[in-house]
């Protein structure tokens, strides 16, 4: 009768047999999703990258002599009427032969690329109609001018003569921006799994798509510039602390150039998170030949990528001015930086770069 | 048995304290609640009329409404001219400008100055 019975000792060891089998189990599948995970995360570090990869090796001792790519150089006075007296340039942007001008006054500028002369400025800070809090970028089309307005979380529209026409209102905050012919690519900087980095609106502000990943890689950033447009108006962007430009091409954003900086071992104290000692790309602009792209090495230093030789020449521009090399726009074939004159907000030039045709 | 009529009395008396107790409570609650709606309520009427102001035509103000909103912030570099002899006139870091906006997901504070030393990394 009791022979069926099983000990109170075995079921002891049948308990303790299956808490160990269990345990052991919860070790084995601890390994394997631990394994998963790292496995997951090779393959997705170890995409295939199926642009082009841009290599920097130009250190401060290097000089880049302008005119291996630039042909000439042209300069123009802006002249602002007689009280108004411009602030540090924010951005810029070109039109036919005007040039529209945020500074960091919160003023926009409308010159005429010819002559030099203002036609044209408006300052309207304030949360009323038309109004705008912090303006920080600037863009043109073919029939209006566009201002980010970062802390009003919305895109002012300007009819080419900058009269107020209407605003788009955005639902995220976003500091730099471009014109594409769906409507506008946006830099999010509340990126979320629902709203990532780039976003995509329509011209009435409703979000169409979102797009990369919605990691913050870095809190200090070389410019809050992103966006550039080539001669074909095709749009860039360069993810702000990332050496990776991406191109905005049929509804989407694809990696198409990797900046790297493997040779430069100049500084020994070249750190990522310190940006006054490391090697950083700050911006790129994409012509028809070339990918100039402006970088931190100690110096803002520049690298020319040649597009159809695969080449590249880097290292401190000597553009023989009392201007450094650093242009802000890029438009039809030649890039424009803005320069204080006598540093005090009344002489101001815009010098332009004619980039030396392949 | 007049041990035992003492006792009823404790008893009572006891029953009596937890009663008086129990109703304090009650009636504490009730008037908390009420209060806390009340509150609520024209918290959320002085919001909304806030975010009335703050947004529509008028762009959306920022601020800290009720502070349950925090910020994120990020630094961005500033650059000074300087000669470097033969290769001319050239850029360097000068410093950091801060900026910051409104972030749900943050519960930082707002950081945000011009250019100026910089305030992370240890530089």
């Amino acid at each position: 009768m009791y022979g069926a019975v099983r000990p109170v000792t075995d079921i002891f060891v049948l308990y303790n047999t299956s808490v160990t089998t269990i345990k052991m189990n919860n070790k084995i599948l601890v390994c394997i999703f631990t394994c998963s995970t790292i496995f997951a995360g090779c393959a997705v570090n170890n995409q295939a990258f199926n642009g082009t990869t841009i290599n920097i090796s130009g250190d401060k001792n290097t000089e880049l002599l302008i005119d291996s790519f630039v042909t000439s150089i042209d300069s123009i006075l802006l002249q602002p009427n007689a009280i108004e007296h411009m602030g540090e340039v924010q951005d810029m942007c070109l039109s036919d032969s005007n040039a529209y001008i945020l500074d960091k006054a919160n003023s926009i500028w409308k010159f005429n690329m010819n002559t030099g002369l203002q036609e044209k400025k408006i300052k309207k800070t304030g949360h009323g109609h038309g109004e705008y809090i912090n303006p920080t970028s600037i863009c043109v089309d073919h029939d209006n001018v566009y201002v980010l307005d970062f802390q009003g979380s919305s895109i002012i529209v300007y009819d080419k003569n900058l009269d107020y026409k209407n605003r788009i209102q955005l639902e995220f905050p976003s500091i730099d921006f471009a014109k594409v012919p769906d409507g506008f690519l946006l830099c999010n900087m509340n990126p979320t799994n629902d709203l990532k980095r780039i976003v995509l609106i329509d011209e009435q502000g409703n979000v169409i798509n979102s797009f990369l990943s919605t990691e913050m890689k870095e809190e200090s950033m070389m410019t809050d510039r992103f966006f550039s447009k080539d001669d074909n108006g095709s749009v860039f962007f360069a993810e702000p602390a990332s050496n990776i430009i991406y191109k905005w091409e049929n509804g989407n954003v694809l990696p198409i150039y990797s900046i790297e900086f493997g040779k430069i071992t100049n500084d020994k104290n070249a750190s990522k998170a310190n940006p006054l000692h490391g090697n950083m790309h700050i911006r790129s602009f994409v012509t028809s030949q070339y990918v100039i792209t402006l970088y931190l090495s100690e110096f803002v230093l520049t690298n020319v990528y040649n597009e159809q030789k695969a080449t590249s020449i880097s290292g401190l521009v000597n553009t023989r001015l009392r201007h450094p090399f650093y242009p802000i726009a890029y438009y039809d074939g030649a890039l424009y930086g803005i320069y204080d004159i006598q540093n005090d907000n009344k002489n101001m030039i815009l010098i332009k770069y004619n980039i030396r045709p392949e | 048995m007049y041990i035992i009529n003492i006792l009823n009395n404790l008893f009572m008396k006891k029953k009596v304290i937890m009663l008086s107790c129990i109703a304090a409570v009650a009636i504490a609650t009730f008037v908390g609640t009420k209060t806390f709606q009340s509150n609520a309520y024209e918290n959320g009427l002085l919001a909304q009329n806030v975010e009335a102001l703050c947004q529509g035509d008028f762009g959306y103000l920022g601020g800290d409404i009720g502070g349950r909103i925090g910020y994120s912030s990020m630094h961005i570099t500033c650059y000074k001219r300087v000669y470097y002899g033969s290769s001319g006139y050239q850029l360097v870091p000068s410093g950091c400008s801060a900026t910051c906006w409104q972030n749900p997901n943050s519960s930082s504070g707002c950081h945000s100055h011009s250019c100026s030393s910089c305030c992370s990394g240890g530089y």
